[in-house]
């Protein structure tokens, strides 16, 4: 299978841009966003999510963190220097609880850095419930 | 590369799978994929918690790795 590169959102609600490389986790997440009332955009590497990011109206952003062309760290580094990107309230999730990652992704202006692992997707939407307040 | 970097490594890619494999199946427990019998449930109750147990010992790998090669660099090139 292929990562899914961009797909564009069909229903109303908060957009979601997932930033994954993995297209298993990127379809998961994506059902169960979609299932609970989300628009979901997918970027399958840093560069395109940046991208999309910084050119299309987003809520809200879930990031992961080793992928190709630029990690997510990057992302969320070039993410927060930029006016266009910097108020977009992103949730860093990773596969490894790196204490060091964790604490330069909250420096960066993530709002927590989650283990994928630890979460099921249910929980995963309602943290962003809870960041949009919806 | 250095041990820890491949230790890291390797345990991203095994945690990746067992990622989907929890997510697909919480999202069939707690209904997403419509309606199972409560027999299914139960089968997959018991996947689930297995799931979670690997997760665990994966997750236990890179302390692991440290504590057979110390900050070692004579094992740092693999």
């Amino acid at each position: 299978m292929q990562p899914q590169q961009a797909v564009q959102p069909q229903a109303s609600g908060p957009i979601v841009l997932l930033i994954e490389d993995d297209p298993l986790l990127i379809k998961m997440y994506k059902t169960k966003f979609e299932a609970e009332g989300f628009r979901v955009l997918t970027a399958g590497d840093g560069e395109i999510g940046l991208k999309m990011a910084l050119e299309q109206k987003i809520d809200f952003i879930i990031l992961d963190v080793m992928m190709p062309k630029i990690s997510g760290l990057d992302v969320l580094a070039k993410l927060k220097q930029n006016p266009k990107g910097q108020a977009i309230p992103v949730i860093v999730l990773s596969n490894l609880a790196e204490q060091e990652k964790a604490q330069k992704a909250l420096q960066l202006g993530a709002k927590e850095f989650l283990v994928k692992a630890n979460l099921t997707p249910s929980q995963v939407v309602a943290k962003v419930r809870q960041y949009l307040g919806k | 590369m250095k041990s820890s970097a491949v230790t890291s490594d390797v345990t991203h890619d095994l945690q990746q799978p067992m990622v989907a494999i929890k997510g697909y199946l919480s999202m069939v427990l707690d209904g997403s994929a419509g309606e199972v019998s409560d027999k299914v449930k139960e089968f997959l109750k018991k996947a689930y918690e297995s799931n979670e147990k690997m997760i665990e010992m994966v997750n236990t790998l890179p302390s692991k790795s440290e504590a057979l090669n110390p900050k070692s660099e004579t094992n740092s090139k693999l």
